[in-house]
C-alpha cells in the first residue's frame, strides 16, 4: 500500500544522503545514498512510482543508489535531474550516465543534466514547494574545474544543489548535499531566503574541504537558522561528525536539537545491546545492527504542528543511556576525546 | 526434541558429510540445538539419491561442501543444498572452503541462503541458518540475501586462464571492488559479449557483505 500521509523522511543510509518527500500528488527523492537503503525504504513504504529524483552532485554516496534504482527496473521513475560534472572521472559516474542516457533513449525517464536556481518550483508534486537555492546559473555554467568570481576553484561540492522545501508559507527543511565554503559563499551572495527549521548538514558533518570548520558552520547556521540539525552519517568510517562542527552549531544555536542518523563512535565507544525503541517506524540502515542514533528522521507534513520522529525526549533518553560522550549533550566547556 | 522455526516444525535434522568424525561433531551440535540428529553414512550413487534419501528421512539438513572424497557422493554440497532449497527443504551448507571454492559455490549461491564456516557451526548459528532458509521460502530475505536486478560492468577478461576468468564491477554494490567470476557463469549465448566495458544485468544480492556471498542470476546482456 502506498503511503497516505505526506512526510519528509531523511533516511538513514549510512555514509551518504537520501531524502524522500511523499507529497499529495507524488514522490520526490533527493539524493539516493549508497547501497540498497533507498530500495529497501521504497519497498517497505509500498512506493513503486517516483515522480522526481534530484541529485545534489556526483559523489558516489549521493548517486550510487540511483544506479541501483534505475537498474532494478522495479520502480517507475519519471524525472531525473543532476548537474553535469566534467571533473568527475569515476567509473560509477560513467556507469550512472550510461544507465540514464540509455533509459532516456528508451523513453523510460526524462533525464537532464541541469539542476539550478532556475528550476525552483518545477518539481513540485503537491503542497510542498521545492526551491533550488543553489547552484546559481553562473556557478553551474562555470562548472567544476573552473573558478568562481573570486577566482576560487569550483569542485563538485561547490556546485552541490541546495534544496529548500516550503509548505504554504512555512519552510520545512534545507538539504545541502556536500556544499563547501565556495558554494556557501555564493549562496549567501544571492540574498535568498534560506531559513528553515530543519537543516541537513553538508558533508555528513565532516570537514568542509579546506575551510575552517567553525567559520563555515557559523556562516551556515546564521543563514539557515535551524532548530534541528541532522547529520546523515555512518558509524565508524569517516569518524563524523567533527566535534568542532557540533560545538559551533551548539554555541550559535543554544536550543538546537542535533540528530545523527547513526551513533557516532565519537559519542559511544560501544553499541547498545538492546534493540532501540525510540526510532521511527521506517527503514533505517543501522537498525538491525543497533547502529542507529536518530535513525531515519521523519517530518509529518500532514499535521499542522509537523511533528518530528523520533520524538525528541525519547531520542534524548536514548542518547543519555547509550552515548557516554555524546557530542550533542556534553557540556560545551568540557573537553572531548 | 523439536524446534518451530517461522512456523515450520523441525524435529530431525540430517548430517551429510564424508567424514565420520565431522558427522559426529555436527550431531553433537544439533543435540545442543534441541533437535534430533541423523547422520547419513552414505555412500550415495547419484545426486538424486542423496536428495531423495535425505528428504525422506529428516525435516532439514546440514551439509558439508566436499562430498566427493571417499566416494561419499558424486556432487558438491553446494549443488546438493541448492537442490534441497529449490524443493523448499531447509538446508544449511557448512564448509571451511567458502573462499577457496568460491567459483564452485557461486553458481549455486542464490539457492544457498545459509553458508556457515566450519569453525562457526555452533547450535545458535545452525538454528539461525535454518531459520534464514525457511524465511526465504516465505519470501522474506535478510538484507544481505535480498535479490535485486542490477547492472554490472566487465573490467577485464583473462583469456589465458583456464577456465577463462572475468573481472567485473557492480556499481550499485561496492563500485571500487573488482569481483572475479568464471566465464562459465554467463549463459553460453552471451559469452561472446563478455569483453571489457560491456555491461550486463543480473539479479544480485546487493546487500551482500563480501564478494564471496554475491550471487549472479538471470544474466542479460545490455551493451557498451
Amino acid at each position: 500500500m502506498p503511503p497516505t500521509e505526506s512526510t519528509l523522511s531523511i533516511i538513514d543510509v549510512g555514509h551518504g544522503n537520501c531524502a524522500v518527500l511523499v507529497d499529495t500528488n507524488g514522490v520526490v527523492v533527493i539524493d539516493t545514498g549508497p547501497g540498497t537503503a533507498l530500495l529497501e525504504f521504497l519497498e517497505q513504504e509500498g512506493i513503486e512510482r517516483i515522480d522526481v529524483v534530484l541529485i545534489s552532485h556526483a559523489d558516489q554516496d549521493h548517486i550510487k543508489g540511483l544506479v541501483a534504482l534505475i537498474a532494478s527496473q522495479k520502480y517507475e521513475v519519471d524525472v531525473i535531474r543532476i548537474n553535469s560534472d566534467a571533473l568527475k572521472e569515476s567509473k560509477l559516474w560513467d556507469d550512472l550516465l550510461f544507465t540514464l542516457n540509455k533509459a532516456f533513449f528508451e523513453g523510460a525517464v526524462q533525464f537532464n543534466t541541469s539542476l539550478t536556481v532556475a528550476d525552483s518550483g518545477g518539481f513540485d508534486r503537491g503542497e510542498v514547494h521545492i526551491e533550488i537555492l543553489a547552484p546559481d546559473l553562473y556557478i553551474a555554467g562555470r562548472g567544476p574545474g573552473s573558478t568562481d568570481r573570486d577566482g576560487r576553484p569550483l569542485t563538485s561540492n561547490s556546485i552541490s544543489a541546495v534544496i529548500r522545501l516550503v509548505k504554504g508559507q512555512t519552510p520545512i527543511a534545507v538539504l545541502t548535499g556536500d556544499l563547501d565554503e565556495v558554494g556557501l559563499d555564493n549562496l549567501i551572495s544571492n540574498n535568498l531566503n534560506c531559513t528553515a527549521p530543519v537543516l541537513v548538514f553538508p558533508h555528513h558533518g565532516g570537514k568542509p574541504g579546506s575551510a575552517d570548520m567553525a567559520t563555515f558552520t557559523k556562516k551556515l547556521v546564521d543563514l539557515i537558522q535551524p532548530q534541528t540539525v541532522i547529520f546523515s552519517l555512518r558509524r565508524g568510517g569517516n569518524n563524523n561528525p567533527q566535534p568542532e562542527i557540533v560545538r559551533t552549531v551548539r554555541e550559535n544555536l543554544p536550543d538546537v536539537r542535533i540528530a545523527c542518523t547513526q551513533l557516532s563512535k565519537r559519542c559511544a565507544a560501544a553499541l547498545p545491546t538492546n534493540q532501540p525503541i525510540h526510532l521511527a517506524a521506517k527503514y533505517a540502515q543501522g537498525r538491525q545492527s543497533n547502529r542507529c542514533c536518530a535513525g531515519t528522521f521523519v517530518i509529518n507534513l500532514s499535521e499542522a504542528a509537523r511533528p518530528l520522529l523520533p520524538v525528541m525526549q525519547a531520542h534524548a533518553d536514548f542518547i543519555s543511556a547509550n552515548a557516554e560522550t555524546a557530542l550533542c549533550q556534553t557540556p560545551l566547556n568540557a573537553g572531548h576525546p | 526434541m523439536a524446534l518451530v522455526l517461522s512456523g515450520t516444525n523441525i524435529q530431525r535434522v540430517g548430517v551429510v558429510d564424508d567424514s565420520e568424525d565431522t558427522r559426529d561433531t555436527i550431531s553433537d551440535e544439533l543435540q545442543d540445538a534441541h533437535v534430533e540428529p541423523r547422520a547419513f553414512d552414505g555412500p550415495f550413487g547419484t545426486l538424486n539419491e542423496l536428495i531423495d534419501t535425505v528428504v525422506a528421512g529428516v525435516d532439514a539438513v546440514i551439509c558439508d561442501h566436499h562430498l566427493t572424497p571417499r566416494n561419499y557422493a558424486p556432487c558438491t554440497g553446494a549443488e546438493a543444498v541448492a537442490n534441497w532449497y529449490a524443493n523448499h527443504f531447509p538446508a544449511v551448507l557448512v564448509t571451511r572452503w567458502e573462499k577457496a571454492e568460491v567459483d564452485g559455490i557461486r553458481p549455486f549461491r542464490r539457492n544457498i541462503p545459509s553458508l556457515i564456516p566450519s569453525d562457526e557451526a555452533n547450535p545458535d548459528a545452525i538454528v539461525k541458518g535454518l531459520e534464514i532458509c525457511i524465511e526465504e521460502f516465505n519470501g522474506r530475505f535478510i538484507p544481505p540475501r535480498k535479490p535485486w536486478a542490477n547492472m554490472f560492468r566487465v573490467e577485464e577478461v583473462d583469456e589465458s586462464a583456464k577456465p577463462v576468468q572475468v573481472y567485473v564491477v557492480i556499481p550499485g554494490w561496492q563500485s571500487d571492488e573488482v569481483i572475479r567470476l568464471l566465464l562459465d557463469l554467463f549463459p553460453e549465448p552471451l559469452r561472446g559479449h563478455v569483453k571489457p566495458e560491456e555491461r550486463f544485468f543480473a539479479v544480485m544480492n546487493l546487500g551482500a557483505q563480501t564478494q564471496e556471498d554475491l550471487y549472479f542470476n538471470d544474466i542479460e546482456y545490455r551493451g557498451k
